[in-house]
């Protein structure tokens, strides 16, 4: 829709008229971000204060205009276009680090500040943050947030959504909510985490921010293959070694990055790892010696430490350089974004590079291996319409590959527009339609960055759901009753915390069965009702180790009261039923995941609200872990995002 | 026949001879030159940044967007790029944005500078003798404090642009000795022969320590054709300085330049002919031949004590991003100041110092004031450029927001 003049005057009496702008210029400007997909918008409003978000909203809400918020437009998934016109809302002037406070470990920010201007504001005070994307020098906090980025340091400190610790959130009809993760109920930050602009925006953050480490070493390893190469990541992480950052290069990337930067790679190789251990220095000592072991049973031909901090940025420089070196090949660079579990990488990768072998179009193999991460970077010209098509499908390809692998689509990029139609492909119809209730709670207008994420008609391309066990199939049959009855119930484990005397009572005792114990991935796969303690036996059994406390309770419930936060970073997959009974099936044994809706974290804390989960996969440890002390159980108050998913989420539309 | 093009059609980039359209289409929008770019520092929109100037190329040279319909905003857009090629750097694709953002101000007729101010210092190139007549007019007449009454009388509007090309006090005009069977050719940039003739006797006489030195007056290098006009002003101008230099000494003789932008531009010299095979040969060869002021200077001095302490470096530079003259410059004062030298952290580093392709708009003041910042952060006295005119507009900044601190051109450190 064209922007009327009436409209045009509300917007520019809260911005500024110059700050709202029409022009054919600067909405072709305004049409694209790194990804191929380009659409004008109607109009472009440049946001110069965060309170000016709220009142933009509103209108955008009165005259039913979508909206898209940008900031820096680095996303490799389209994540920024406009695809129903309407007007971006760029945010990019929202720069200012509002505080930092070193002695409580956070800094508050507002969304449009570039990660890499956080970094260096931090790093005079000896202080970092965590999150480090490849574009941090031009991507925003807000941007990684939206997208869940992550980065190379992510195997040890998680993606973005770990890191921000309040919210400042304006929903799609100018609500604003306050959001924080110690104010109880479900990690809705956690959800809003990847949700890509679709579900609200983010106006101020809390991010957290930590030490820097004193001591680093960095070591150079070469292998005689890939596979080989991911097998000695496996192993150690196995062994308890978690390094701070694991990065892989394959043979066509290692010379295009030598030629470029120059770096000192030895190009004769197959396959190199970059490591890097952080800690004290009797640990690195330790974790080092460790780690040369396991790279020499796996075949290592050269171990390189870095001697000086001047080698150790060497060696970086050129991982660094690794889209530079690609992007001077040819006008386009693809960057595709697959996670698979870490045992499933040297199958998947033996596959993409089949498929790449018989593609007409070069490219390059670049990973962080330590998450099972990995980004094709295929070679195109996207004046040439073949090459485009081809390069499209040949990312298609590697992506079903992926999923096939029982990994997904996106680890770090996000989906977008660029990868929406395989979102069919991971999930089944329920998870679907759960991502779309979530949507519609919160922007029933379908006003905020629409037609993104959720492929279009995704009942009838959806994978199969998954077989439920007869125990599951027997809460489903129930939960359906009662959903025809319109009887209210209530949602246990053991109902040690709840207590509660309520007449229909949904308790997950049955499910309560230790599925797997994958040593490989190390993960576990459990059934929610199982108890803490037969759990915790059972680990100690397998030598492994969990932040989970050996108390009463089931696993289930310990995840939904909400008295365990830090165990919510460790759940990676879940398999629940809603309200109607309506089946959910999202994550699995892979480290990062940022397809979709986050639902792992709309469970968590959520206390029965939203259906009863079923299943959990969750990570577990060679190494002991440091007990976490649970919080005392105690009912959650209500926000208004809680209500509103709580109300459709429930099938009250 | 054909007439020939107004602007280049190939241009030489860091990854070789690409066409304009070739070159624009390999930006990849990945938003890393944002960071680097001052202008969208100052002002993070679309237009400003590398990337947005680059898109708005390429929709332009597809026909999809028409020059005559949004004149106004595409003035804006190619004003706020002051060629500073920071985004080069920082470019995965190394993509000449500058280079795109001058061919663009050709294609679409934009005359940056005021008409008469342009057509005044075209002479330099076209007939040196007329504009160092009219400069010296100027210069009396300002003077004798009657530039203003002059300037009114119709046909005499250039004299006050004398008045905006000259310094505010008359400096001794720059002089050398007439040397027979030269050996080195001395090439003074504008700003060095007229404002600063300090900076064109210190060069001078850093050749001259080793060389018989030949001192070209009032010579045009063509860098201000090749930014401002028509490229074929540009060529117009380059050639007879290479034909110059072929019949001085036979061609062999080093040419000595003490402006970064113009050594550039002379380094770049084949490329303005890429079009003109039997030019091609005789360009290279030219090129080869330009030195700039950090090739010739001695490891070691005796007065360095004489700079304040800290010293920085700000080797802005317009058309070249990877270049020895840039590197060896930081190498030099390192050398002879140690820890006195302070490099310039993330974000400041090459933090721009203004020189060539500075345009006065809005935005001038803006890019003046990142440069003062970068000095007051890193507490400098001491900021040593590379190019005259990069002086001039820095001390200008720093007298009125950060007087402490000192511009010298790095030829100062003969003393």
């Amino acid at each position: 829709m064209k922007l009327t003049p009436r409209i045009k005057k509300e917007f520019a009496h809260i911005v500024g008229p110059a700050n709202v702008q029409t022009d054919a210029l600067s909405l072709s400007l305004y049409a694209y971000d790194c990804a191929l997909s380009r659409t004008q918008p109607d109009g472009v409003i440049q946001v110069t204060h965060a309170y000016q978000i709220a009142p933009l909203l509103r209108i955008c809400s009165k005259y039913h205009i979508p909206f898209v918020v940008r900031a820096s437009a680095t996303n490799h998934a389209g994540s920024c276009t406009a695809l129903r016109g309407g007007v971006i809302l760029n945010v990019t002037a929202l720069n200012r680090i509002l505080r930092i406070d070193t002695q409580a470990g956070f800094a508050v920010v507002e969304p449009g500040v570039i990660t890499g201007n956080l970094q260096a504001a931090l790093a005079p005070l000896g202080y970092f943050y965590a999150p480090d994307p490849a574009s941090s020098f031009s991507c925003t906090i807000g941007g990684n947030l939206a997208q869940n980025a992550s980065g190379a340091r992510c195997m040890k400190y998680g993606g973005t959504l770990n890191h921000v610790l309040q919210a400042q959130v304006v929903l799609a009809d100018g609500t604003e909510v306050s959001l924080s993760r110690t104010q109880g109920g479900p990690d809705i930050i956690g959800l809003l985490a990847g949700s890509e602009g679709t579900l609200g925006v983010f106006t101020q953050l809390t991010v957290k921010i930590l030490p820097i480490p004193k001591h680093i070493q960095t070591f150079l390893v070469t292998f005689p293959s890939l596979a080989q190469s991911i097998q000695a990541v496996t192993t150690l992480a196995a062994r308890g070694i978690i390094p701070r950052c694991v990065e892989a290069m394959d043979k066509t990337t290692l010379r295009a990055v030598e030629d470029f930067s120059h770096a000192g790679y030895p190009t004769d190789v197959e396959a190199l790892l970059i490591l890097e251990l952080d800690g004290t220095p009797a640990q690195i000592k330790k974790e080092s010696l460790v780690l040369g072991k396991i790279c020499r049973e796996h075949g290592a031909q050269k171990l390189i430490p870095a001697k000086t901090e001047q080698e150790r940025l060497q060696l970086w420089r050129g991982r660094q350089s690794a889209y530079a070196a690609m992007a001077r090949l040819s006008p386009n660079v693809m960057v595709g974004d697959g996670t698979v579990p870490r045992s499933q990488l040297p199958t998947a990768l033996n596959r993409v590079q089949q498929i790449l072998q018989h593609s007409p179009l070069k490219a390059g193999l670049l990973f962080h291996a330590g998450d099972g991460n990995f980004h094709p970077h295929i070679l195109f010209d996207q004046r040439n319409n073949f090459q485009t098509r081809t390069a499209s499908q040949l990312l298609q390809q590697i992506l079903k590959v992926c999923v096939q692998e029982q990994g997904s689509i996106s680890g770090e990029h996000g989906v977008g527009v660029e990868k929406r139609a395989l979102m069919a492909c991971q999930y089944d119809g329920g998870t679907l339609t759960a991502m779309a209730r979530i949507k519609h709670a919160l922007d029933p207008q379908h006003l905020s960055n629409p037609l993104k994420i959720l492929p279009q008609h995704f009942l009838e391309k959806a994978r199969p759901s998954v077989l439920l066990s007869s125990e599951e199939d027997a809460l489903q049959q129930q939960l359906r009753t009662w959903k025809k009855e319109h009887t209210s119930f209530v949602i246990v484990g053991q109902n040690s915390k709840l207590k509660t005397k309520e007449k229909n009572v949904l308790s997950s005792r049955s499910l309560n069965q230790l599925l797997e114990i994958d040593t490989a991935n190390y993960t576990v796969t459990a059934q929610a009702g199982i108890e803490l303690s037969t759990l915790c036996a059972a680990l100690k059994k397998a030598k492994l180790y969990s932040i989970l406390p050996n108390t009463k309770g089931t696993l289930g419930g310990l995840f939904c009261s909400g008295i365990l936060p830090a165990f919510y970073a460790h759940v990676l997959g879940i398999r629940a039923l809603l309200p109607d009974g309506t089946t959910i099936s999202y994550g699995g044994k892979f480290m990062k995941n940022a397809a979709g809706y986050p639902l792992t974290r709309l469970w968590a804390g959520s206390q029965g609200t939203f259906g009863l989960v079923t299943q959990l996969t969750f990570q577990v440890f060679a190494q002991k872990q440091k007990p976490v002390a649970c919080l005392p159980f105690q009912p959650a108050a209500p926000n208004e995002i809680w209500t509103r998913l709580q109300r459709t989420l429930q099938g009250v539309l | 026949m054909t007439a020939r093009a107004k602007n280049l059609t190939l241009l030489h980039t860091a990854l070789g001879v690409r066409s304009l359209y070739d070159s624009v289409c390999f930006c990849n929008r990945c938003g890393l030159c944002t960071s680097a770019c001052p202008a969208y520092q100052e002002n993070p929109l679309e237009p400003n940044s590398p990337r947005g100037r680059n898109q708005a190329m390429r929709l332009f040279l597809e026909g999809k967007l028409k020059g005559k319909e949004h004149r106004a905003a595409l003035r804006a857009l190619l004003t706020s790029c002051s060629l500073c090629g920071k985004c080069i750097r920082v470019c995965p694709g190394q993509i000449p944005t500058p280079k795109h953002m001058l061919e663009f101000r050709r294609l679409l007729n934009f005359q940056l500078l005021p008409v008469s101010l342009f057509y005044l210092l075209r002479l330099r190139g076209t007939a040196p003798r007329l504009f160092n007549f009219m400069v010296h007019t100027g210069l009396w007449a300002n003077r004798l404090k009657m530039l203003s009454l002059f300037a009114v009388i119709p046909g005499m509007g250039w004299l006050k642009h004398t008045c905006e090309i000259l310094p505010k006090q008359t400096p001794k005009p720059f002089n050398a000795p007439l040397q027979t069977h030269p050996n080195f050719i001395y090439l003074p940039s504008l700003e060095a022969e007229f404002f600063l003739p300090e900076v064109a006797y210190n060069s001078y006489f850093l050749a001259a320590k080793k060389h018989r030195v030949v001192v070209w007056k009032n010579t045009a290098s063509g860098l201000f054709e090749y930014l401002y006009g028509d490229i074929r002003f540009a060529q117009k101008t380059l050639r007879s300085l290479i034909l110059r230099h072929q019949y001085t000494g036979n061609g062999s003789l080093p040419l000595l330049c003490d402006n970064i932008d113009v050594y550039h531009f002379l380094k770049q010299a084949p490329q303005l002919f890429e079009e003109f095979p039997s030019w091609q040969e005789k360009a290279h060869h030219f090129a080869q031949h330009i030195v700039f002021i950090t090739d010739i200077l001695p490891k070691r001095f005796k007065n360095r004590t004489r700079f304040e302490k800290p010293i920085l470096l700000m080797p802005s530079s317009i058309l070249e991003s990877a270049d020895t003259a840039l590197k060896t410059a930081p190498q030099i004062l390192q050398t002879l100041f140690k820890k006195n030298f302070v490099e310039c952290g993330y974000k400041q580093d090459y933090a721009i110092a203004a020189g060539y392709g500075f345009v006065r708009g809005s935005h001038a003041n803006a890019y003046q004031l990142q440069a003062v910042r970068t000095v007051a952060q890193n507490q400098a006295q001491t900021v040593f450029v590379l190019s005259g005119l990069a002086a001039l507009e820095l001390g200008y900044s720093l007298r009125r927001f950060y007087p402490s601190a000192r511009v010298r051109h790095i030829a100062d450190l003969n003393g």
